[in-house]
């Protein structure tokens, strides 16, 4: 049995304490506070500082409350406190008795709201917050609504720091969440409190922006005006908007978000709002927080380049054409094409942002109406081998965050920057119950490094070697031990601290790996040695995948790619209408990775597209947009006009996120109902009206879908045999539906109410249980390890959830938050270099060369450059693993050196 | 019965002297002479201005949110130092009043935090296209010839009805109640 030495989060649990609340008989936790158990009791004591997911700061003082504690000197009979307590910092002690609602606690808090708005400038009028501000709700609750206070106000000059969040600080209560959400939430430490006395106020270490991914949440935990929204600066006022409850297109952790929107236009995106008083307000004590992509992202569909009416192609050019011709169009093409060169001539693409519905129609009309099983999604990754070990990865994908976890191992990853929530929601987990995080591999997450455990550091291309040895030495191999302490660099006695961990998290341990191409050519090697480390370490053991692509995981259940069906093969034949004998092709198929290469061969003549963001986004991109000219036919589903739309013979103007139905599909596991928030622009279709259009063209049974919950239902029960339920029933469970309520309060809100818990369906339903892969009785040989000279560095990239894409660039955020390339390394090098944390320099790799903003963290091991591919410049797509490349500093006031 | 009617001419004998004398007319010769309103009365909107030409109104939308018939749009935009139209930060871009639908119960006024939006005297409001009843902001707004000296504060209680007024429109409620 390990003790606390080896980890203080192997420590007994904490004893109950029993104390009186309001007169009711309640038990807390040693170490918990009086606000902490109220607010689990449904007591709501009022607060402005005090958030569940921050540290205490006690600062604002409205959470006072009467106390009175046993006194031994008068026989343990309950005396008041000399001054009433602040409830947030004040820890519960047994025998206790605390008042939140008598004279002197509604006292305290009158007098609190007096002071607080002492120097607020009562601009509600102007300001955006008006509406859902907590010290209107609070001076309308607690306040006196008078104030004594006669004298001029204080005031400060504007600051312009941000792009994306408004300073106000006249407004500013200083509760400093913002300042600790950035400092533990964020990671990062760049807001402040400056200045002294009645003349300290909430700023910016340099007045610089707010640069963190996470940051657009100090918006909405900000119980005032002080820091506001840019983009939906003065748009509207909140009252005005209609609610959403929906999911977010950009976040593959899942996010759930509210999108707020009025007169056929999305406004704002925020987390899901919350019920108060009869209406439905933005919830300023969330812990689902968001990232900025979902937050300032979600509007691209309202850019001017969109397309909102179907085309064909007449000659040269596109002309808009009625849906329904468009269809038959596109029906007439594909069948000249499978007649011309038989159906494994033609390959349906599916974007990773469609939903579940739309890649199980993808599956089930290229393998029945087609008959191929040339159906893909997977395009992002650098190899088709590479995509072929996600697909192993998620086989054997389980476990889920909402569970917890005792200990957590991550591999190499920008996590942050590829699932931020997901990230974020790992590293609080860890954070606040002190469970220990473990990072392996030559990139360890910056976000996650302050606060691992252990760091086991590599250099590229050595991590599967790395997780074998760690696998053997698990089994008590001590030779790999030492293998282990000599090429991480560890010292032995950490290392049997991490052995004996790993050997005691027998509760629940979680493995997380990165299908990111920053490890290039390395996946197949690496993902096997992950589920290796898997089964050493035994059934208590969860592996999730990470990928960056919204709907990878659900595309993957509901059969859009090669070898796989949605279900069991017999279920699929009898749901399909195939009989015994009829051709299902499943393991034939063409990787989305090689579609290029195939083009080129002349193999595939005809190509749907269902997105072309997928195309886009490719790492060949102009290879496959070259290669589409020759092509005899491409239809394609997409939003906007762009250089891939011109080159189609017909083309359908979709619905985006917010104008259709649907299912995603988290890197957990859980579902999340995508809900039409507008309707769809113009003459556009959502994609699964598309597929059953021309498969009922071209003559396919069992497409004829009325809506969307139809073809749910018909996927569910082949994805989980065992889900008992329907779209409707599940999805629209709870007191919001699909029709719009205006409640008393005027929030209109739509969207179903989510119950965590309630969506989720894996486990026994969802993910089989593939067989654990064997571990090696032998490690592989460890690759030889290149010198490095000077100033040398191998590069390691990972595609930047901020960085360049074809949605996100018609985004507000793209337009307003211009971001230049970063280049991570170790401490070591920095300090051997002379480089400090945002000093200029220049990478030359091969040929190319790029200016950079040194970052100095303790994310990648030494020798090791990590650039995020997509800002600014830095274009890395399409480059082997971890090329050599050169570092020049740049001297300040100095222009950087020519290419060279 | 003759009584009756000796009692009924009377009263017209008594306005056709008032008539002919020129003295307490009861009529007007409505285009050409107008009646003057009370000055609580509630006609059609007017914005108004501040005394340096600024407008009064910051486009708060609370007089949209407390329309009881929805006739109120507006859209707010930010002040910029090159394009200043407002006191506050923000100023209504677009602000419309749908005369059709409005019910001149005057909750926009009483809502106004800014006292922009005031309901003036003027009740000629017939036209002869529907879609001229969507006043813009342009239709509402004082001019700046017109000067700002009439600015109009809206407080039912104090400015409007002044002790005096009311006790020439209703008369002296202690009198009237004999107490």
């Amino acid at each position: 049995m390990a003790d606390q030495s080896v980890h203080p989060s192997l420590k007994p649990a904490p004893e109950d304490v029993p104390f009186v609340l309001n007169g009711k008989e309640v038990v807390g936790k040693k170490g918990e506070t009086i606000i902490t158990v109220a607010a689990r009791e449904g007591v709501y004591i009022p607060h402005y500082c005090w958030h569940p997911s921050l540290s205490v700061a006690g600062n604002c003082r409205l959470c006072l409350v009467e106390v009175h504690m046993p006194n031994p000197r008068a026989d343990n009979k309950p005396t008041p406190l000399p001054k009433p307590a602040i409830a947030c910092q004040t820890p519960v002690v047994p025998g206790m008795h605390v008042f939140t609602e008598s004279e002197l606690a509604k006292d305290c808090q009158s007098g609190m709201m007096e002071f607080l708005l002492v120097n607020h400038p009562l601009d509600c009028p102007i300001c955006d917050r008006g509406g859902e501000c907590m010290l209107q709700r609070y001076s309308m609750e607690y306040g006196t609504g008078h104030a004594r206070m006669v004298d001029k106000k204080r005031k400060f000059k504007k600051p312009q720091a941000d792009p994306l969040i408004d300073i106000e600080r006249n407004r500013c209560i200083m509760c400093t969440r913002c300042v600790r959400f950035c400092d533990e939430v964020a990671g990062e430490h760049v807001m402040g409190v400056f200045a002294r006395g009645a003349d300290n106020y909430i700023g910016t270490f340099g007045q610089g922006p707010v640069s963190n991914i996470l940051s657009g949440n100090v918006i909405d935990i900000c119980p005032v005006g002080c820091l506001t929204s840019r983009p939906f600066r003065f748009k509207a006022r909140v009252w005005e908007l209609v609610q959403t409850q929906s999911t977010s297109v950009w976040d593959a952790s899942g996010a759930k978000v509210t999108y707020w929107t009025r007169s056929n236009q999305l406004y704002r995106t925020t987390p899901p709002s919350r019920k108060y008083h009869e209406t439905y307000t933005i919830n300023e004590d969330t812990a689902e927080f968001i990232d900025n992509i979902t937050r300032f992202g979600s509007d691209f569909p309202a850019h001017e380049d969109r397309w909102e009416e179907s085309r064909v192609r007449i000659g040269e050019g596109l002309v808009p054409a009625a849906f329904r011709e468009a269809v038959r169009q596109a029906a007439r093409g594909l069948t000249r094409v499978r007649e011309q060169h038989g159906p494994d001539a033609l390959a349906v693409l599916v974007s990773p942002r469609a939903t579940m519905e739309e890649g199980y129609l993808a599956a089930k009309f290229a393998r029945t109406v087609i008959g191929t099983g040339n159906v893909d999604w997977r395009m992002s990754f650098q190899t088709a081998e590479a995509s072929d070990a996600a697909a192993l990865a998620f086989s054997h994908a389980s476990g889920d965050l909402e569970d917890g976890f005792d200990a957590v191992v991550l591999v190499n990853g920008d996590y942050l920057h590829q699932a931020p929530v997901f990230a974020m929601q790992v590293k609080e987990y860890a954070r606040l119950n002190e469970k220990p995080l473990i990072l392996i591999g030559h990139h360890h997450d910056a976000y996650f490094a302050p606060h691992a455990s252990w760091q086991l550091h590599c250099r590229p291309g050595e991590t599967a070697h790395v997780l074998e040895l760690l696998a053997l030495a698990v089994r008590g191999n001590d030779n790999a031990k030492d293998q282990l302490s000599a090429i991480t660099g560890a010292q032995a006695e950490e290392l049997d601290k991490l052995l004996q961990l790993l050997g005691h998290a027998h509760r629940k341990g979680l493995l997380i790996q990165s299908l990111e191409d920053m490890n290039g050519a390395n996946l197949p090697q690496d993902v096997p040695a992950l589920l290796g480390l898997k089964s050493a370490l035994g059934e208590a053991w969860d592996y999730i995948p990470v990928l960056r692509d919204r709907n990878a995981f659900g595309l993957y259940a509901a059969g859009a790619q090669p070898g796989r069906l949605p279900g069991a093969e017999g279920a699929v034949r009898k749901a399909w209408g195939l009989g015994e004998s009829a051709a299902l092709p499943v393991d034939s198929g063409v990787p989305a990775r090689l579609l290029a290469e195939k083009i080129e061969a002349g193999e595939i003549k005809g190509l749907l597209c269902l997105g072309a963001d997928i195309l886009h986004n490719a790492p060949e991109r102009e290879r496959l947009v070259a290669a589409l000219d020759k092509l005899e036919f491409f239809a394609v589903t997409d939003l906007f006009r762009s250089e891939i739309t011109e080159k189609a013979d017909v083309f359908f103007a979709a619905a985006s996120h917010l104008e259709r139905d649907g299912t995603y599909c988290d890197l957990e596991g859980n579902l999340a109902r995508l809900v039409e928030a507008l309707p769809p622009a113009g003459g556009s279709r959502p994609d699964w009206e598309v597929l059953a259009g021309i498969a009922k063209e071209m003559d396919g049974r069992g497409f004829d879908y009325s809506s969307v919950a139809q073809v749910f239902d018909e996927m569910i029960r082949l994805v989980a045999p065992d889900f008992a339920g329907s779209f409707k029933a599940l999805m629209l469970k709870g007191p919001r539906n699909d029709l719009t309520i205006k409640d008393p309060g005027g929030a209109r809100t739509r969207g179903p109410e989510y119950n965590p818990g309630d969506y989720r369906i894996d486990g026994a339903h969802f993910r089989w249980k593939a067989d654990p892969l064997p571990t090696p009785e032998k490690a592989s040989p460890a690759p030889e390890r290149q010198e490095l000279n000077e100033g040398e560095f191998l590069v390691t990239w990972g595609e930047h959830v901020q960085g360049s894409d074809y949605h996100l660039d018609r985004a507000s955020i793209a337009r307003l938050l211009k971001m230049a390339p970063t280049a991570e390394m170790n401490p070591e090098d920095a300090y051997r270099l002379g480089l400090e944390d945002g000093d200029r320099a220049v990478v030359h790799t091969g040929s190319d060369s790029i200016e950079v903003v040194v970052k100095v963290r303790r994310g990648p091991a030494p020798g090791v450059l990590y650039i995020p591919s997509g800002l600014g410049d830095a274009r890395f797509a399409g480059l082997s693993a971890a090329p050599l490349a050169r570092l020049e500093a740049v001297e300040a006031g100095k222009e950087a050196a020519p290419a060279g | 019965m003759l009584i009756e009617f000796m009692k009924g001419f009377t009263v017209a004998g008594r306005h056709l002297v008032r008539y002919l004398t020129g003295k307490g007319s009861v009529t007007f010769e409505y285009p050409e002479v107008r009646r003057e309103q009370p000055p609580f009365f509630r006609g059609r909107h007017r914005l108004q201005r501040y005394q340096d030409g600024l407008e009064r109104c910051v486009g708060c939308a609370l007089c949209a949110a407390v329309c009881p018939s929805e006739a109120i749009y507006l859209e707010a935009r930010e002040n910029t130092p090159d394009n200043r139209v407002s006191a506050g930060e923000r100023y209504a871009e677009i602000y419309q009043i749908h005369m059709l639908r409005c019910i001149f119960c005057g909750f926009c006024e009483e809502a106004c935090p800014e006292n922009a939006i005031i309901m003036g005297p003027s009740y000629e409001l017939a036209l002869y296209k529907r879609t001229d009843f969507i006043m813009n902001k342009e239709d509402m707004l004082d001019s700046p010839e017109k000067g700002f000296g009439d600015y109009h504060e809206y407080d039912p209680y104090i400015s409007h009805v002044t002790e005096e007024s009311d006790r020439e429109a209703m008369g002296d409620p202690w009198e009237r109640t004999g107490s």
